[in-house]
Formats: C-alpha cells, structure tokens, sequence
C-alpha cells in the first residue's frame, strides 16, 4: 500500500495507520509492504496515465485514483507532495 | 425503502472518529456558495461530463443533445455510450439494506479504530425515513454512527434518527440571520433551533463552521459562543471541488477565490478557541 508521508507525520495519521494494519492482519493479510508516495510517481502517473490506473492517493480525508483527477487538482496533490519530501 | 445516494465513501477520516465511511445522500435544502458537492445539490439524477476525458468521437451527440440542457432527463444513454469514461450519472436509487451491506465490509475496521458510518451529503434529514433506516440496520452490528447535517429541516426528522445515532456533526455557517440567507439562500432560524434543541438532548455533537475568507470568518467568534461548551471544529475553504461544476454545466460563484491558508486558519482557531486540524487541503 502506498500512503502520502503526511500520513506518519501527526498522531491521528499514525493511529489511523495502525488501526489499518491491525485490522488487516487480524482479517486477511499475511504481508503488508508499507510505500510512501513520492513526487516523481506522480509525475509520471499524470504523462502516462494508462500505466497508473490504479495508483491511489489521499485527497483530505478520502482516497481516490490519481488518474481520475482534474489537471489543476493533480498539479495541487504533486506540488504538496514534493514539499512535504 | 429506497433513498437517492450519490457516492460512498470508504477510509474516511475527517467525518467524524475513526476510519469511516461517509454516505452521501443526493438533495440539500441548501445553497452554500462555496459548496464543494453541487452534485449534492438536486434531488434527482444528473449528468456529469469530464472534459479531460473527452476524444471528441460524437457518439454522445448521436444519442441526444440535451446534455446539460432542461430537457436532459439524466436517462444514462450517452454515458453508457461513452467509451472513455467521460460521462456519468450521478444519483443511485439504493434500498437501505443495499447501503447497509457496502457500509458493514470495514466493519473490523471501525472497531479497531473506534470509526463508523457517516450520512452526509446534501443533506442527509431531508430523507429521514431511509436515513434512520440505514442506521437502525448498522446498529443491529453495534455498528457506531454519525450525520453531518446542516440542520435546516424539521425537529421531527431528527426525532427518527436519535435512537439509533451516537454523534451529531451539526454545521453552523454563520450567526447573523441575514447574512446566512445571502451565503447560503436561506434563513438559519430553523438551524439554530434546532441547534439549541440538540444540545437538550444528551446527544454528542460536534458543531462544525466551513471558513470561508472574507465570507463567513468575521462570525467565527459568535459560532463559538453559540456552539457554548459544545465543541466547535473550524473546516477550512478548500477548492477540490471545484471541477464538479464544470462536470454538471455549471458556473463557480467563487472560482478565484483561493483555499484557506494553514496558518490563517490556525491564528483563528487560536484566537477564538475553536478546534482545527489540517487534512491536507
């Protein structure tokens, strides 16, 4: 799973991860490998979207496909995530 | 028992504790000019077209040309004609059971988390009946549930909800009676009765106010003495949203207006004893 750098950076992010976790591993998971979101991904995902259909991100408090995003928005969601490296 | 959804939400986190999922329900009362669900707004199906997605084949204008027009009826045959997903309905006929099976997959995950179901939208009370519904049904698996309401509709509709509801998310825009009718197109006598009624009730709520800069901020203050010993979290103006209105043919009241800044709405909180958490937009 991939998750922006803010997600680790507050304490409410930090116990929404590890609700997740948990919950993961109780139900389903025997492996979860943790990603951080970069910039460059990003970048790639909007000059090729058809190669990252399914790249995921968090716009506030939901999760979306980055793809499906308008331009402006995408270009908003790069420029935080660089800043945030 | 059906009821007009447009979207559901999962791992959501900014609606209330815990991850949770928000339930939207299509139709508000509302008018709000910084709204940043107008697909909210209408009671009925409609159409929505993304431009970026659009190669120009026509096979849309084969169907009909009414898009986004009086006469579109939202029938869903140009969308399903669309090969590159440019066009959708938004606005599901869902039955009760049919929402409480979606919202009851994370429910391992509300637990772990203290999260829940949130109805939302529009405005989730001006379908009361199938509202307190899809609660009673979460709440045959202890299921935690919250509205986040603007409260403008009649006490009796929040006298369906309240034996199955543990939290009140209850906007307050703004104080002053005509200003609210200019900022939202209507009055907020009825909002703030029932405000005041809420609070009789022992329910937990949590006032909320959308910042809206240059709009609404000068009434924070008078938020938070109304809100009383209740707490009072400040939302700030954000402009995702903003897209949607070119996805329903629609104009942007506030289309220069730029987003909240973190630190404006962290010196105003401050000032005024509100709560507010960045979420990032």
């Amino acid at each position: 799973m991939k998750f922006p750098k803010n997600q680790f950076n507050t304490e409410r992010g930090l116990q929404t991860f590890i609700a997740l976790a948990k919950t993961y591993f109780r139900q389903y998971g025997q492996t979860l490998q943790v990603n951080v979101l970069d910039a460059e991904e990003l970048k790639k995902a909007k000059a090729e979207p058809e190669k990252y259909k399914g790249l995921i991100v968090r716009v506030g408090g939901y999760s979306t496909y980055f793809v499906d995003l308008e331009e402006g928005l995408q270009d908003n969601i790069i420029k935080r995530t660089e800043q945030s490296m | 028992m059906n009821g007009l959804i447009f979207d559901i939400q999962r791992f959501s986190v900014f609606d209330g504790p815990g991850i949770r999922t928000n339930v939207f329900f299509k139709g508000c009362n509302l008018r709000c000019k910084w709204c940043h669900n107008p697909e909210s707004q209408e009671n009925r199906p409609q159409l929505m077209v993304y431009q970026s997605k659009c190669v120009g084949c026509g096979k849309c204008a084969g169907i009909c040309g009414n898009t986004f027009t009086e006469s579109c009826t939202a029938c869903g045959k140009c969308a399903e004609a669309c090969e590159h997903g440019a066009r959708k309905i938004t606005g599901k006929e869902m039955t009760a059971e049919e929402v409480f099976s979606l919202v009851r997959r994370d429910i391992e995950f509300y637990r772990t988390s203290g999260g829940g179901v949130t109805l939302s939208g529009g405005e989730p009370l001006l379908q009361a009946d199938f509202a307190a519904e899809v609660l009673r049904l979460c709440k045959t698996e202890g299921i935690h549930t919250a509205i986040e309401t603007a409260a403008c509709v009649p006490q009796s509709a929040f006298e369906k909800m309240l034996p199955f509801l543990d939290l009140v998310l209850c906007d307050i825009k703004c104080i002053d009676e005509k200003l609210h009718k200019e900022l939202t197109g209507v009055s907020n006598r009825q909002i703030l009765q029932n405000a005041e009624w809420l609070k009789t009730t022992g329910k937990s709520i949590i006032f909320r106010m959308p910042v809206i800069p240059g709009l609404n901020d000068g009434e924070t203050e008078k938020v938070k003495e109304f809100a009383g010993d209740f707490p009072l979290e400040l939302m700030a103006y954000h402009v995702t949203g903003n897209s949607k209105y070119e996805n329903l043919g629609r104009d942007y009241s506030l289309s220069e207006l730029p987003p909240a800044p973190r630190d404006f709405m962290e010196r105003l909180a401050e000032k005024t004893g509100a709560e507010y958490h960045f979420t990032g937009m």
